[in-house]
C-alpha cells in the first residue's frame, strides 16, 4: 500500500501505519499488479515514533502537549491544594486577576483559576465519556448496518436522519428535563447527539470492507458473523472510528458547555466551563474575568482537540488530495 | 423527477419521525403542566385542568388527536399565554430569520471568498492563516464569543448595540445596529467550516492535471478561476450547506440568550422549562422542517450539478 | 452422487433506485454438477454471471428458483458449522485477499481454528510454515503483514489458507487474473499440483481461456446468465461448437483463424430469441425468434445453439 500514494508530495508518509479502510477508494481499489512492494521494512517502535513526530510537525506536537497537560491537570486537580474550588471566601470577592489569584476571584471569593481547573476536568470527563460510549455503540450499529443491509440498514439510516434533523440543543434540553439536569443528563444528551454521525461514518467505512475478498474467504471458511465483525471488519474501520471520535469530542465539549451555560447541564457546586460562564455572565460588567477566563480556556481546549483531530486524520488517512507544496 | 419525489418522501418521513420523537419526549418529562403551575390545586381541579388543555387520556390517544389536528393545520394553543402557538412563533420569527439570513450573508461573502483566497495562495502565509483561523473559528462556542462581544461593546460600543433589538420598521440602520453583533456571533461556526471547505477544495483542484493543462494552454488566470477553481470550490460548499444550516438553526438558542433577544430559539428554551408542550412541539417540528428542506434542496441541487447522484442506488 | 449439483438454478437481483426496481437475471436455469475431484473451468465476459455462479456453489447466494445440492442435500439446509473447512475460496484481488491488519500466519491458520483443530501455538506455527513452503514461500513469512508481500505472494498465501483444511471444494474466482504472466504460470502449476495431491473439486472462473485450459477438465461457457456450452476440455479446445466459444477463443489468442469473429462488447440489453443474436455473425431468423435449448450430445457435451441442431 505504500506505493499507492507515493505520488503525493509527502515523501515521508509513514508506511508503518496500515492502509485504513477509508470510505473512498480513490481509484486505488483496483490496483492490479504490484510486485514491487515486497521489500520487508520493519522499523523499530522508536523509529516509528520519530517518524510520526516529523510527519505531525511541531505545532501538532505543541497542541498535543497542551491537551495532555489539560487532561493531566484534570486528573490530578482534586489532589491539588490550590484547587479547592468549593472553598468559599478564601479570597476577596470579585478581585481582579493578581499573582495570588491568577484568574481573579468570583462573587463568593473563590479562586476562578481553581474553578476553571475543575471546569476543564468536568468538561473533558463528561464529553470523553459520552463520545467514547457513542464511538463504541456507533461502531457496533454502523458495522451491523453495513453487514446486514436490507431493512435493518434502512431503519438505522432513517433513525439517524430523525436524530440529525432534531435541533440538537433542544434535544439536549428535553433530555435534561426528562432525567433531571446534571452530569448524567449531559452525557446522555451528548451521546445521542453524536451517535448518528458515528453510525454513518462507520457504516460508510464498513461498507467498503464487508465485500472484500478476505471477508468472503473467512465467511466461506465458516466464521461466525460476530467473528467476522470483530476480527475482520472492526480492525479495518478502527482508524476511521478513532479520527471521528476526535472530531466528535470537540462537538461533545461544545454541547456540554452549551447545556451548562443554559443551566441544564452540570449543577452547582460542581462546575464545568459552561456553568462558570453562566455564573459569570451575571457579573459581566463588574467582573469580566469570571467569563473571559473560562471562555478562553474552553476555546483553547476545543481548538487543541480540533487541531489534533485534523492532524490525526491527515496522518491516518493520507488518501485525501494534498496540495503541491 | 422520480428522484426529487423520492427525496421529498424521505424528507416527509423524517419530519414525521421528529414529530413523534418530540411528542413522546415531552410526555416523558416528569411533572405535569398542572403540577408546575397549580401546585396547590386539588386532585379534582388538576383533572379539570388536564381536560381543559387536552392533556387527559393516554399519551398515545393524545398523540393521535394531536397529529390529526396538526394535519388539519391546527397547531394548538400555548398553555402559558393561551394564544395560538402559531401566533407566538410568527411574532418572533422575523428576528430569528433576520439573524439567520445575515449570518448566511456573512458566511457567503466573507467565509467563502476567504477560503478561496487562502486556497489559491497556498504557498504563502495566507494559506496557514486560513487553515488555523478556520479551525479556530470552529472552536469558539458561540456563547463564548457572544459574551466576549457583549463585554467588549459595553466598554466601547462603536455605535453598535450588544443586546436588545430594533425591528426593521424602525429603519434599516437602526435595525442593523442591533443585529450585526448577534448575526456575526451566530455565523462563527459556519464561517469556519465554509472557509475550511472552500480552502481544501481549491487546494485539491489547483494541483490537478486539468488546471496544469489549462495553464499550459495559456488560458488566462481569470478564465481558469471562473471555469475551474470557482465552480470546483462551490460544489463541496453546497454539500456542507445542510451542516451550516444546522449550525445556524441550533445556534439561535444560545445567541438569543446571550444577547437577550426575544426570538424563536429562546421561546423554545423557555417553553421546555414551562412544560408548554404545544409550543415546543411545533417549534421543534418547524426547525426540523427547515433543516430537512435545506438538506433536501442541497441534495437536489447537487443531483442537478452532478447527474451521477440520481443514478446511484443507495439503500 | 455429485458433490455439488445445481438443478435449474436461477438467481435474480434487484437493481436500480427504490422507485424503479427491476429484476436482473444474473443466472438463468443452470444445470451443472461438480463431481468429486473434478475441476470445471467457467469462462465468459464480465457480466456473464460467472461470479454469481461461483457464489451459488460456495453457498453465499441462494438460488431464487431451482436447487443447489451438496451430497444430495440442499446446501442452504446444512448448518455453518458442518460446512466449515469443507469449502474454501481463492478470490480476485491480491490487495484485498488477506486481512491487512492480521499477520499472514494468523490468516492462514484461521480456517483450522474455526474447525477447532489448530492445536497449540507451536503446532500452528509448524503447520503454517509447512503449508507456506508447500506454496513456495519461506515459512517465516507467517510473521509478516500482507503489505510486506507482493501480489503474487499474497495470492500464494490465499491458496495456502484455502488448502489448510484439505477442503472438498474450492472456488477460484479470477484467482490469477491480477498477476503478471510469469507469476500466473507458477501459480497455475501450483494449483494443479495441489489438486492432484489434495484431490479437491473446484470451479475455476476466469476470462482467460489459456489459464482455464491448463487446470480444468471441463469447460462451461456463460453468456448473459445462461450456460451456452458445457464441454470436456479436450473437445472444447479442439472443436468448440458454440459460435460464442469460438469468439472467446479467438479473443484469447487460442484460435488463429476463426470461421467468424465476434464483435466483443458490453452485453446489457435484454433481447428476445437467442441472447447472442445481435452479436453473432451466423445468426438467422430462428435465432431472433427463439432461445435455443441446451442440447445433449456424446461425451457429456451440451450446447445451446440453433446451428448445432441438425
Amino acid at each position: 500500500m505504500a506505493n499507492s500514494f507515493s505520488d503525493s508530495s509527502d515523501s515521508d508518509t509513514p508506511t508503518s501505519i496500515h492502509d485504513s479502510a477509508s470510505t473512498h477508494d480513490n481509484g486505488h481499489g483496483d490496483v492490479l499488479i504490484e510486485d514491487s512492494g515486497a521489500g520487508a521494512n520493519n522499523p523499530s517502535p522508536g523509529q516509528r515514533f520519530t517518524r510520526l513526530l516529523r510527519v505531525a510537525g511541531p505545532t501538532t506536537v505543541i497542541m498535543v502537549l497542551i491537551l495532555l497537560s489539560m487532561i493531566f491537570i484534570g486528573i490530578i486537580e482534586p489532589y491539588l491544594a490550590i484547587a479547592d474550588y468549593k472553598n468559599i471566601a478564601s479570597g476577596p470577592r470579585r478581585s481582579a486577576p493578581t499573582i495570588q489569584w491568577l484568574f481573579g476571584t468570583d462573587n463568593l471569593g473563590r479562586s476562578v483559576f481553581a474553578r476553571v481547573l475543575e471546569g476543564i476536568r468536568l468538561t473533558f470527563l463528561l464529553s470523553v465519556t459520552a463520545v467514547v460510549a457513542a464511538g463504541i455503540v456507533g461502531s457496533f450499529i454502523g458495522m451491523a448496518a453495513a453487514w446486514y443491509r436490507g431493512i435493518f440498514d434502512t431503519f438505522i439510516a432513517r433513525m439517524a436522519d430523525v436524530l440529525f434533523a432534531f435541533p440538537s440543543l433542544i434535544f439536549g434540553l428535553i433530555i435534561s428535563a426528562i432525567i433531571g439536569p446534571g452530569s448524567f443528563a449531559a452525557i446522555v444528551a451528548i451521546f445521542f447527539i453524536v451517535l448518528p454521525t458515528m453510525v454513518r461514518v462507520v457504516r460508510g467505512a464498513a461498507i467498503g470492507v464487508v465485500n472484500r475478498d478476505f471477508v468472503v474467504a473467512a465467511q466461506i471458511s465458516g466464521a461466525s458473523t460476530a467473528r467476522i465483525l470483530f476480527k475482520h471488519i472492526f480492525p479495518n474501520v478502527a482508524s476511521v472510528t478513532v479520527v471521528q471520535t476526535a472530531y466528535l469530542l470537540s462537538i461533545g465539549m461544545i454541547i456540554e458547555s452549551s447545556l451548562s451555560f443554559l443551566g441544564l447541564g452540570v449543577q452547582p457546586p460542581a462546575s464545568s466551563l459552561g456553568a462558570l460562564l453562566r455564573e459569570g455572565s451575571a457579573f459581566l460588567n463588574i467582573a469580566p474575568w469570571m467569563v473571559l477566563a473560562p471562555g478562553a480556556v474552553l476555546t483553547l481546549a476545543i481548538f487543541c482537540v480540533n487541531y489534533v483531530g485534523d492532524a490525526a486524520r491527515s496522518i491516518i488517512e493520507p488518501a485525501q488530495p494534498r496540495p503541491l507544496e | 423527477m422520480l428522484f426529487i419525489a423520492a427525496r421529498l418522501g424521505l424528507a416527509a418521513l423524517t419530519i414525521a419521525g421528529v414529530a413523534t420523537l418530540v411528542f413522546f419526549g415531552m410526555r416523558l418529562i416528569p411533572g405535569s403542566y398542572a403540577d408546575l403551575f397549580f401546585p396547590l390545586a386539588s386532585e379534582a381541579d388538576r383533572e379539570a385542568i388536564s381536560i381543559e388543555y387536552g392533556l387527559d387520556g393516554s399519551a398515545l390517544e393524545q398523540y393521535i388527536l394531536w397529529l390529526g389536528k396538526l394535519l388539519q393545520g391546527d397547531f394548538g394553543t400555548s398553555l402559558v399565554t393561551n394564544k395560538p402557538v402559531i401566533d407566538e412563533i410568527v411574532q418572533r420569527l422575523p428576528l430569528t430569520l433576520e439573524l439567520g439570513f445575515l449570518a448566511l450573508m456573512i458566511i457567503a461573502f466573507i467565509g467563502f471568498p476567504m477560503g478561496i483566497i487562502s486556497g489559491m495562495f497556498h504557498k504563502k502565509w495566507t494559506s496557514q492563516v486560513g487553515r488555523h483561523s478556520s479551525t479556530f473559528l470552529m472552536s469558539i462556542p458561540n456563547f463564548v464569543l457572544g459574551s466576549l462581544l457583549v463585554y467588549a461593546f459595553s466598554v466601547n460600543s462603536l455605535g453598535l448595540k450588544a443586546g436588545g433589538w430594533a425591528p426593521l420598521s424602525e429603519g434599516l440602520m437602526e435595525n442593523l445596529k442591533y443585529a450585526i453583533l448577534p448575526a456575526f456571533t451566530l455565523s462563527i461556526t459556519g464561517l469556519g467550516l465554509v472557509l475550511a471547505t472552500a480552502r481544501s477544495s481549491v487546494l485539491g483542484v489547483i494541483g490537478q492535471d486539468h488546471i496544469l493543462a489549462a495553464v499550459s494552454r495559456g488560458l488566462s488566470p481569470k478564465d481558469i478561476f471562473s471555469k475551474h477553481i470557482f465552480r470546483n470550490a462551490l460544489i463541496p460548499v453546497i454539500t456542507i450547506f445542510a451542516i451550516v444550516a444546522g449550525y445556524l438553526l441550533g445556534g439561535t438558542v444560545l445567541v438569543e440568550t446571550v444577547f437577550s433577544l426575544d426570538g424563536v430559539g429562546r421561546l423554545l428554551v423557555n417553553s421546555i422549562t414551562r412544560r408548554d408542550y404545544p409550543v415546543v412541539q411545533i417549534g421543534v417540528i418547524l426547525t426540523a422542517t427547515a433543516f430537512v428542506l435545506t438538506n433536501t434542496i442541497a441534495d437536489i441541487l447537487y443531483g442537478i450539478i452532478d447527474p451521477r447522484v440520481t443514478e446511484k442506488n443507495d439503500g | 452422487m455429485a458433490l455439488l449439483e445445481a438443478q435449474n438454478a436461477s438467481i435474480d437481483f434487484w437493481a436500480g433506485p427504490p422507485w424503479a426496481r427491476r429484476a436482473v437475471h444474473a443466472l438463468q436455469n443452470v444445470d451443472l454438477s461438480v463431481e468429486a475431484g473434478e475441476v470445471i473451468g467457467v469462462v465468459g465476459e464480465s457480466g456473464s454471471g460467472k461470479s454469481t455462479l461461483g457464489n451459488l456453489f460456495i453457498g453465499r447466494l441462494k438460488p431464487t428458483l431451482g436447487t443447489l445440492t451438496y451430497h444430495g442435500k440442499p446446501l442452504a439446509s446444512i448448518p455453518r458449522r458442518e460446512r466449515a473447512g469443507r469449502f474454501a475460496a481463492v478470490l480476485q484481488h491480491p490487495k484485498w485477499s488477506l486481512n491487512p491488519m492480521m499477520k499472514v500466519g494468523d490468516s492462514v491458520i484461521e480456517p483450522l481454528q474455526l474447525l477447532g483443530k489448530a492445536g497449540s501455538s507451536r503446532e500452528q506455527q509448524q503447520r503454517v510454515g509447512e503449508i507456506l513452503e508447500r506454496v513456495s514461500l519461506p515459512g517465516n513469512y507467517q510473521y509478516r503483514y500482507p503489505h510486506e508481500l507482493s501480489g503474487g505472494q499474497r495470492q500464494r498465501v490465499s491458496i495456502a489458507r484455502a488448502m489448510i483444511t484439505k477442503p472438498e471444494f474450492v472456488l477460484f474466482d479470477e484467482a490469477v487474473s491480477a498477476l503478471d504472466v510469469s507469476v500466473q504460470a507458477q501459480v497455475l502449476n501450483m494449483i494443479k499440483d495441489l489438486q492432484r495431491d489434495v484431490g479437491f473439486s473446484a470451479i475455476f472462473i476466469s476470462h482467460d481461456l489459456a489459464a482455464t485450459r491448463y487446470v480444468a477438465s471441463r469447460i462451461a461457457v456463460f453468456y448473459a446468465g445462461k450456460m451456452v456450452e458445457d464441454a470436456p476440455s479436450g473437445h472444447f479446445y479442439e472443436t468448440a461448437s458454440q459460435p460464442y466459444s469460438k469468439g472467446l477463443q479467438f479473443a484469447s489468442g487460442l484460435l488463429d483463424n476463426p470461421d467468424f469473429e465476434l464483435k466483443l462488447g458490453e452485453n446489457t440489453k435484454v433481447i428476445t430469441g437467442c441472447s447472442l443474436n445481435d452479436r453473432c455473425p451466423l445468426a438467422y431468423d430462428l435465432c431472433k425468434r427463439e432461445s435455443p435449448p441446451l442440447r445433449h450430445f456424446d461425451q457429456g457435451l451440451r450446447v445451446a445453439c440453433h446451428l448445432n441442431e441438425e
